[in-house]
């Protein structure tokens, strides 16, 4: 083995880190367009009616909360007991046989 | 220079090298991630800025008709209890008509009708009641003690009466009917109040 065999390993590894520089790059190139890609999204109607209708979704349930605590409202309302019924009607027919119009 | 010391320098070489590699593959890798993490960022952001007004038009649409369509369910319940009153109310009447307090309404409704005619100068009235009621009330005339004939007909309601005179000039209406529409505004409210406030 020589001097020169020397010279020549590092110029392989010279050259093998230059491959690794090109991949690196090419890596970055790959990256640089998909990034532009992903900004082209930002123009397409798909992607702002996708977002309003993830929104939609979110909302859905906010609305069954709210129609579901209404309904629970309602269902209590005709549920009430017989008693405060009785009690309403008792006054209904004080004030229509006594009123004094 | 030894072949070992020449060997030993070669892998060196390659040591280095391929720290170096793993170096700029690694740095590459990250800045790729990063390029691309930024991207999505911004597409988010700037969806979400185009969109948000949208966003908050769909919300107020959205969660304002679902509070109407809930509050009108609820109305509509406490709509229900209200008339099952009513008709209860009535159903109840009709079973008071001999109680003290149906039969005082009576009482003090003629005596009422009575005193409203007492201007108009008229011999007779018309006394329209229910069937039901027909005998308590003539019972009853003798101790009014009316200045008119009091002429009784049968009239076609659950109770109270229509008092007239005989050109029908002047109407005195006092029917159970007539005061339920009457006051059933007034009665709703109040009602309401007691019926309801347990589960406002």
């Amino acid at each position: 083995m020589s001097l020169a065999s020397l010279i020549l390993e590092e110029k392989k590894a010279m050259l093998y880190v230059q491959e690794v520089k090109e991949k690196a790059q090419r890596i970055l190139q790959e990256a640089e367009r998909k990034a532009e890609e992903i900004l082209r999204t930002v123009q397409s109607p798909e992607k702002i009616h996708e977002e309003l209708e993830s929104y939609r979704k979110e909302l859905e349930k906010e609305v069954e909360k709210i129609l579901r605590e209404h309904r629970e409202k309602a269902e209590m309302i005709k549920s009430l007991p017989d008693e405060v019924i009785e009690e309403a009607v008792k006054i209904v027919v004080e004030e229509v046989l006594k009123h004094e119009l | 220079m030894s072949s070992d010391a020449i060997q030993v320098l070669k892998e060196e070489i390659w040591r280095r090298a391929r720290e170096k590699a793993e170096n700029i593959m690694r740095e590459a890798e990250e800045k790729a991630m990063k390029i691309i993490e930024a991207a999505e960022m911004r597409v988010r952001e700037e969806v979400r800025s185009k969109v948000e007004s949208e966003k908050l038009a769909l919300k107020r649409r959205t969660l304002g008709k679902a509070l109407m369509d809930g509050r009108r369910e609820v109305i509509s319940a406490k709509n229900e209890v209200l008339e099952k009153v009513f008709e209860r109310a009535v159903e109840r009447i009709n079973t008071l008509r001999d109680s003290d307090l149906y039969r005082g309404f009576l009482v003090n409704s003629l005596k009422r009708a009575i005193k409203k005619f007492s201007d108009m100068n008229v011999e007779e009235l018309a006394i329209y009641v229910n069937e039901k009621d027909l005998e308590f009330l003539q019972s009853r005339v003798r101790e009014l003690n009316p200045p008119v004939k009091l002429k009784f007909r049968k009239g076609d309601f659950i109770g109270g009466m229509i008092v007239t005179d005989p050109e029908e000039k002047m109407i005195f209406y006092d029917t159970i009917e007539g005061r339920f529409e009457s006051l059933k505004p007034i009665l709703r409210e109040k009602i309401a109040s007691i019926l309801f406030r347990r589960v406002e």
